[in-house]
């Protein structure tokens, strides 16, 4: 059998018709002979290295000499494939699976589309997991660094009398109890951001803030404590902790998936899997606000506190921040509404 | 000699004569440039490819499902096939590019790459104050450095025939060309613009070489010039219609605004104008198609100027006929392709904008190419050049 290819002088453009030949009339079994058309004799070589072919193009055989021979694509070469050193038949394995006809090509479009799908239900669960994994104290230090990194960048110092203060941590006090026994260390932090308006938030760690805004926006105290019974129901149930790991596996996966491309498709997927966060998270915030519901008739407040607070801010803010929505973090007011009271 | 398979070539009329010893193997025999092949010498020949995009989505399929397997370690090898793909695939008078860096070549350099990016993360949690900084700004500088480490792990990695390419540059070259000369461009307005493409792609050029021939090349700052003002005009024929049609109505309430005299209520009236909400959507959207077409134009024209005036040594020219419009048009229609298909028909859109490229690119010799020698002892590189190349800084040449 004879494979035509082209014959290049090791480390030169310098190039000759040649044919590498694998039983032929005359040949002892199990060994190769190069033709030249520049001579007329046949030499024996073996076959030192090889770089399979890829797509349509040639496969580059290094010989016993140093030379470079090339075999074009498109012929079956499996007489010659037993030739190869036993380390490239691995990679002229690769090739011919690469080699998909249409069929081929549906398949692997299946399977990709099943590990797609399967990844996109993978991300809650295995973010929850890798979450209970953190270390606690890993957990605290990164929740500081970020409160820090808030302070220098928006927050400033409360204005609250250290009465007031006094005042709501001792209510606050009253529900942390209620809370699972890890998060009893958990700390109310109080600051003052106009820049973001009446609200309050819960850290990673054990960390609620609270803004002055809120108090001063909020008609009563049972308001106040209200939110922050919905911010102590995220720490209770690690909201902020498992929504940086969920976000952390979409990372990976996509890096995975599209680890090798730079482009638009990236931010495709990425888009994606905000989507799939902002549902998440939205789904917290329910969570958190029927917790709050829960506790705060715990200590015998207001449990419709929350409630007066989302339709105060929904009435004085107007139907531009009400939220809600695919692209939201938050319910919009009246979703949030509507769950409370059922 | 019974113990020997014939010589098929022998028996061909060209070379058949010799019944006698056969001469000593000496490369020139009348192989190449004869019989089937037409000469290449002097005339303008195409770069052609051969890849198409069924192939390209086997190797990316493939790619993906190795990787998504491996946990993330077959990415190095996903990238040298892709690559492989693209090279082994653009032909020159018949003949592949080769891509001879292994995977584990870069999987080595991407560890190390992995440790600093951990360590960078990682050291600040874990209690070690102002490590992020320290790191960032030496970051900083080791960018050009990498820079030339990525370009010359590529170059080192691509031969023809059995030559391979090679880069030199310098750090402080490559700290003024790609890092210092681009930002005054852009700080300058675009003004510098053409001089810093010019400056770069002639650093790019001289410090290339093919085995031991060096490229040239010496097109004018002029023609550069001409590159940036076609380029500005596009911008404005495209932006025009768009301001005529958007905020041109804004005009009348603003200068109404004005009339009345600017209070702190001005800013409110005019941001609750329904034309200015429409304009805070638009606006980001009518620019990013603007600046992709005008970019794909732009790089095109100063393409078409820096091959147009590329010499390798030993008299090889070469042309380039890219079409600014043209590949603007096949980078904004793949684009939408892209997100139509959800990415399926990614493979093809990349191999279309690729064969595009490749084909509209022409290489002249004087002579039949051999007398190019590589001088390299080994492809790729040290592990330095991995590390570069790890940092994911390419730069297409």
């Amino acid at each position: 059998m004879q494979f035509h290819g082209t014959l290049t002088k090791a480390g030169t453009t310098i190039q000759v018709d040649a044919a590498l030949l694998v039983a032929e009339p005359n040949q002892p079994a199990s060994t190769l002979f190069l033709a030249r058309a520049d001579n007329s004799g046949v030499e024996p070589v073996s076959i030192a290295e090889v770089l399979p072919m890829i797509g349509g193009g040639d496969t580059r055989l290094r010989l016993s000499t140093g030379d470079i021979f090339r075999l074009p694509a498109g012929r079956e070469h499996a007489r010659l494939e037993a030739l190869y050193p036993a380390r490239s038949r691995l990679g002229a394995t690769l090739s011919r699976l690469e080699m998909v006809r249409w069929r081929g090509a549906i398949l692997l479009t299946l399977i990709f589309v099943m590990l797609a799908v399967g990844f996109r239900f993978a991300i809650a669960p295995v973010g929850d997991i890798l979450a209970r994994a953190m270390p606690e104290t890993l957990v605290a230090r990164a929740s500081n660094m970020v409160l820090a990194q808030l302070d220098l960048a928006i927050l400033s110092e409360s204005q609250l009398s250290q009465e007031e203060q006094d005042r709501i941590r001792a209510d606050f006090a009253l529900l942390v109890p209620l809370a699972p026994a890890q998060f009893a260390d958990t700390e109310l932090h109080f600051r003052s951001a106009p820049a973001i308006g009446p609200n309050a938030f819960a850290l990673p760690g054990n960390d609620v803030v609270l803004l002055d805004e809120l108090v001063s926006f909020a008609d009563d105290e049972d308001v106040v404590l209200g939110v922050l019974a919905h911010e102590l129901g995220h720490v209770a149930k690690q909201h902020a902790l498992r929504q940086v790991m969920r976000s952390a596996v979409i990372g990976i996966g996509i890096g995975l998936f599209l680890g090798n491309e730079n482009s638009i498709l990236e931010e495709i997927v990425g888009f994606g899997g905000s989507l799939v966060m902002m549902e998440n998270s939205r789904g917290f915030e329910l969570e958190a606000d029927s917790l709050s519901a829960d506790w705060m008739a715990a200590i015998g407040r207001d449990p419709d506190a929350l409630v007066r607070f989302f339709t105060q801010l929904a009435d004085e803010c107007g139907v531009s921040c009400n939220g809600g929505g695919m692209l939201a973090s938050h319910p919009s007011f009246g979703e949030r509404v509507t769950a409370l009271s059922e | 000699m019974s113990s020997q398979p014939q010589n098929p070539f022998a028996n061909l009329p060209a070379s058949g004569q010799s019944t006698m010893s056969p001469p000593p193997s000496q490369f020139d025999g009348g192989g190449t440039g004869g019989s089937g092949r037409k000469s290449v010498v002097n005339r303008f020949t195409p770069l052609e490819f051969s890849g198409t995009g069924l192939q390209l989505f086997g190797v990316q399929l493939l790619n993906i499902l190795l990787t998504c397997l491996t946990f993330g370690i077959w990415i190095p090898w996903a990238r040298v096939r892709k690559r492989r793909f693209f090279y082994n695939n653009t032909r020159l008078f018949d003949d592949g590019f080769d891509y001879l860096a292994t995977g584990f070549d870069i999987f080595k350099g991407w560890v190390i790459v992995t440790l600093i990016a951990i360590a960078y993360y990682a050291l600040p949690v874990l209690g070690v104050p102002f490590l992020m900084e320290v790191l960032s700004l030496l970051l900083v500088f080791i960018y050009p450095w990498a820079i030339n480490r990525s370009l010359r792990f590529n170059a080192r990695s691509i031969a023809w025939r059995d030559v391979r390419f090679d880069f030199k540059g310098s750090y402080l070259g490559s700290l003024w060309f790609f890092f210092l000369l681009p930002i005054l461009g852009i700080l300058t307005l675009g003004l510098l613009m053409p001089f810093a493409s010019k400056g770069m792609r002639d650093y790019v050029a001289h410090n290339y070489s093919f085995g031991s021939a060096a490229f040239f090349c010496d097109a004018s700052l002029g023609s550069y010039y001409g590159a940036g003002l076609k380029t500005a005009l596009l911008f404005l024929i495209l932006f025009l219609p768009f301001a005529a049609l958007v905020i041109m109505p804004l005009a009348g309430p603003f200068l109404a605004e004005l009339g009345r005299g600017l209070t702190s209520d001005s800013l409110i009236i005019i941001m609750q104008n329904q034309g200015f909400q429409l304009l805070l959507y638009a606006l980001p959207v009518a620019l990013f198609f603007i600046f992709m077409i005008t970019g794909s134009y732009y790089r095109a024209l100063t393409r078409n100027i820096m091959l147009n005036a590329m010499r390798l040594q030993g008299g090889v020219r070469f042309r380039s006929n890219v079409s600014g419009l043209v590949l603007a048009w096949i980078m904004l229609s793949n684009l939408f392709i892209v997100v139509l298909t959800l990415g399926l028909l990614q493979p093809w859109t990349q191999v279309r904008q690729y064969r595009y490229l490749t084909e509209q690119t022409e290489v002249r010799p004087v002579s039949d190419m051999k007398g190019y020698i590589d001088k390299q002892l080994r492809a790729g590189g040290s592990l330095g050049d991995a590390v570069g190349e790890a940092g994911n800084l390419e730069i297409s040449f």
